[in-house]
Parts: C-alpha cells; sequence; structure tokens
C-alpha cells in the first residue's frame, strides 16, 4: 500500500517535470528566434542606413563641381556623416539609450542632407547633370528602403515585445533576461525623404 | 439669364460627381488580373493603356517570365487618394507578392496620372536589385517613358518602357548568374552529408516505404476451393460506363494463385455528377487554371509570393 503512493507520487513529479521542461524549451526557443528574427531586421536597418553613407562620398564630389557656393552646407553633410559613421549599434544592445543616439546621429544627417538637396534646386546645370539625377534616384530609393526596413524591424521587434510580455511567457522572460526592444520613432526631419522636382 | 443660371445650377450639381470620376484605388482595391487570367500581367481599371498595347505588354511580361522567371506588373491607374506613390507601390508590391518565393524576383511599375500624384514608380525586389539598381531604373524611366508621358500618351510609353526593360532584362546576365549558381549549390554538397542522407534513407526512409507498399498491396482472402489465404484482387473492368443519369457497373475479379480459382463480383459505380464534368474533362483549364501558379505563395494566390524591400525608382513631370 505505502509503496503505491509512493509510486503513484513519483510518477506524478515525472510528468509535471515532463510539462515544465516541455513549456520552458518551447518557450525559450520562441524567444531565442524572435530576438534572432530581431536582430536580422535590425541589420537590414543598418544596411540601408550603411548604404545611405556610401553614397554620400560620390555625392559630395559630384556636388563640389558645381556647387561652389555651399561649401558650408557640403561641410556639415560629411560632418554628420562621419558621426553617423561612429554610431553603431551592437543588436544584441538594442535599448532605449543606443536606440536614441543612434536616431540623433542618422537623423542628423538626414536633415543634413535634405538642407543640401533643396539649395542644390538652383543650380539648373547640376539638374541637367545625368551623374547627378542618377545618384539623386539612387539616394531617394535607399531612402525609401530605410523607411520600409525600419518599419519592418518595428513590426518584428513588436511581435517579441508582445511575446515576452504576455503572461506566461513573462515569467521566462524575466528569468533568461530577454529585455524589450527600443522601437524606431518617427522624427522630425529623419523621416522627409529629400525631393527633387523635375 | 434663367437659363443661363440654369446651367449654372445643373454645373454646381455636376461638380461633385465629376470630382468623383476618378476613383481613389487603394492596395486592396486595385484589381489583381492575375488572379482571374494567368497570362494577364497588366491592371488596367481605367483603361488607361489602350487594349492593343495591353496584349503587346503583356506578351512581353511572358516572354520575360517564361525565359527568366522573373515577375512584372504593370498598374496603371488615374489615383491613388492621398498616399505616397512610392510606399503605395511597396506596399501593393507586398500585399500581391511579386516574384517566386526566396528568389523575389519581381518588378512593378505603376502609374499614376492624376496631376497631384503623376509618376512612374519602379518597386524591384530584393533578388532584382543587384541587376536592376536605382539608377538603372531611373534612367530607363527618363530615356523611354517620360518623352511620351510627357505628351499625355500614357500607352505608348508603357509600352515602350516595358519593351525596354524586357531588352534589357534578357540582355543581362541575370540568367547566367542565376544558372552558375545553381551549379555551385549542385556541387557543393560534401561527402560527409551524403553519407548521412544515405545512412538516414537507408535506416528510416526505407524502411517506411516498404511498410507502405505492403499495406497497398492487394490484399488476399481465403479461397473458398482450395483453403489457402491466396485468393488475390487481380483487376476490374467496366461493364458499363456511369453516365449522368444512370449507375455504371463494374467487374471485379479475384484469382487463387494456388490453385487457379476465379471469382467475379459486379458492383455499381456512383452515376456522374455535373459539377464535375469540367474538373475530368478538362475543359480548357487543363494546368494553367487561375491558382494554379506559385500556389504557396503566400500573400494573394496568383503571383510567386516574393518580398520587396523598397528598391526602385520614381520619375514625376
Amino acid at each position: 500500500m505505502k509503496h503505491k503512493t509512493l509510486w503513484i507520487t513519483f510518477a506524478v513529479i515525472v510528468i509535471l517535470g515532463i510539462f515544465l521542461f516541455s513549456w520552458v524549451k518551447g518557450t525559450y526557443n520562441t524567444m531565442v528566434t524572435q530576438d534572432e528574427n530581431v536582430k536580422t531586421a535590425w541589420s537590414q536597418v543598418e544596411n540601408q542606413y550603411q548604404r545611405r553613407m556610401d553614397l554620400i562620398p560620390n555625392l559630395v564630389n559630384t556636388v563640389k563641381g558645381y556647387a561652389t557656393h555651399e561649401k558650408e552646407t557640403l561641410e556639415s553633410v560629411i560632418n554628420a556623416r562621419a558621426r553617423a559613421t561612429q554610431t553603431t549599434i551592437d543588436p544584441s544592445n538594442l535599448n532605449e539609450e543606443s536606440m536614441k543616439k543612434f536616431q540623433a546621429a542618422q537623423g542628423e544627417l538626414s536633415s543634413t542632407l535634405s538642407r543640401l538637396m533643396v539649395t542644390l534646386e538652383r543650380y539648373p546645370e547640376l539638374k541637367a547633370n545625368q551623374h547627378f539625377s542618377e545618384l539623386q534616384a539612387q539616394l531617394e530609393g535607399t531612402e525609401n528602403r530605410i523607411s520600409v526596413e525600419r518599419k519592418r524591424f518595428n513590426e518584428v521587434a513588436q511581435t517579441y515585445n508582445t511575446y515576452i510580455r504576455s503572461f506566461p511567457a513573462n515569467i521566462l522572460a524575466r528569468i533568461f533576461n530577454f529585455q524589450a526592444k527600443t522601437y524606431f520613432t518617427a522624427q522630425t526631419g529623419a523621416e522627409k525623404v529629400p525631393k527633387v522636382e523635375f | 439669364m434663367k437659363k443661363n443660371r440654369l446651367t449654372n445650377i445643373c454645373l454646381f450639381l455636376l461638380f461633385p460627381l465629376w470630382l468623383s470620376a476618378a476613383i481613389a484605388y487603394t492596395v486592396e482595391t486595385i484589381p489583381n488580373v492575375r488572379l482571374t487570367d494567368h497570362d494577364n500581367y497588366v491592371s488596367n481599371p481605367d483603361n488607361i493603356i489602350h487594349p492593343d498595347d495591353v496584349v503587346r505588354i503583356n506578351g512581353l511580361l511572358r516572354t520575360v517570365e517564361d525565359s527568366l522567371d522573373i515577375e512584372i506588373a504593370v498598374v496603371a491607374v488615374e489615383s491613388i487618394g492621398d498616399n505616397d506613390a512610392r510606399m503605395f507601390a511597396t506596399d501593393l508590391f507586398q500585399h500581391w507578392g511579386l516574384g517566386k518565393k526566396g528568389k523575389d524576383n519581381g518588378l512593378l511599375i505603376q502609374l499614376v496620372t492624376e496631376p497631384s500624384q503623376r509618376s512612374v514608380v519602379f518597386e524591384t525586389g530584393y533578388g532584382l536589385e543587384s541587376i536592376l539598381p536605382d539608377a538603372i531604373c531611373y534612367r530607363l524611366q527618363q530615356r523611354y517613358m517620360l518623352p511620351e508621358f510627357k505628351t499625355g500618351d500614357y500607352s505608348a510609353g508603357m509600352l515602350k518602357g516595358v519593351t525596354a526593360i524586357t531588352n534589357y532584362l534578357i540582355t543581362s546576365d541575370y540568367k547566367q548568374n542565376a544558372m552558375t549558381k545553381r551549379l555551385k549549390t549542385n556541387n557543393d554538397t560534401d561527402p560527409e552529408t551524403f553519407g548521412i542522407t544515405v545512412l538516414f534513407l537507408l535506416l528510416i526512409v526505407l524502411p517506411v516505404i516498404i511498410v507502405l507498399v505492403k499495406s497497398f498491396k492487394p490484399h488476399t482472402r481465403v479461397c473458398p476451393r482450395c483453403g489457402q489465404k491466396t485468393l488475390a484482387y487481380a483487376g476490374q473492368q467496366i461493364l458499363q460506363r456511369a453516365t449522368y443519369n444512370r449507375e455504371g457497373v463494374v467487374e471485379e475479379v479475384w484469382r487463387c494463385k494456388n490453385c487457379g480459382y476465379t471469382e467475379k463480383k459486379t458492383r455499381t459505380t456512383n452515376r456522374l455528377h455535373h459539377g464535375n464534368g469540367p474538373i475530368i474533362f478538362g475543359g480548357g483549364n487543363l494546368g494553367r487554371g487561375p491558382g494554379g501558379f506559385g500556389g504557396f505563395g503566400g500573400s494573394e494566390g496568383s503571383w510567386g509570393g516574393g518580398r520587396s524591400g523598397g528598391g526602385g525608382s520614381i520619375s514625376r513631370w
């Protein structure tokens, strides 16, 4: 009789253990997968920002010959680019502070760029230059890519955040230290695509 | 005087009608013509493109898809409301899922003619960004489409643009790249993975197949003459074909492998239903039915389910 109760207790413990294990395993692995998704989305965002920074030297060189009076604007673009190049985020460290820095640096580059584009309106010769107009198309395409990837990043981050904050996954998220990701926020100037009408 | 006033009132009453004449399309309401007609790549709800040109464009785009596997969609509408044309193209691309899944080799050509939004957008899928970089898209737009668009001949401009893209893609090394890549991945199977695969096949798949084959084998019954379990199903013969009006009759033959005893059983089959007709007899829909393409495409059936990252270019005039 005593033996039987012992066995039942043992069986119950084993079954509970199996349940607990499979729950922890499932939840943990889902969190890892989603965390990796966020990282992938982030690297896409950074790729597009990098693409924009790669275009700038080319743009500056093309503009230099024509827009001789815009030295100051050009320099501010070059400086903003240099600062933005230095500000990168390690994807495992996507918190509010690093995100703010990153957005500020890229936002500054965006606004100096759009200021440059507006001033270049005054140079009809430059606008007639095929190389320049194609560069501009590339820049516009890149800005569009940035906004697409930012949107996708936010979507993936939202899925992840919702998951780690909902019950009961939030218990495990706390134990294993999965932290919420910060979203991209619309910034004044950063959202504006430099546009030139023809 | 009075008449004049009446006309004014009439005009005033008609004004909102005139305003609403151009329907502002959304990503969801632009007709996805490919869903119903596999050979139609052109969504032209406002009849901006001349029917003859639509036929020509469809021919070109069919060629591109057959030879390069690239999916190109043409959309021409008057208005998309207040939406930004560029973002609209990105959203529409994603909604339809242009390009093959995994290859992301789709291209969307979107023309909007309403003055405030007047623009042509090329939206390239991830997989086409290297062959159709933004600068090339822009150059093709400026060189082949805008001269016609500026004169208001949208149909001719679209035809010229599509022709230019077709020529560009076909003379490019896109296909060559794709083929060399495929060859490479074929050679990349290293011996170790190969060994494991073979082992896996031998240990797991083979027994499963054997069991399956065994279970599908025609089962045997006990022969009433010799008593052995060797009476096997030998086939069937249609005595009377089922029609819409009456049942059919089928004769099943069982033969004993041991003593040669033969047993025949007749069985009736269900009469045909009218709904089944076209499927059984093809109805001209064989192979290329709507949706019989890219099946697993994610969003909307008939395109391959590819993705775009917002590449491409926009030209306004």
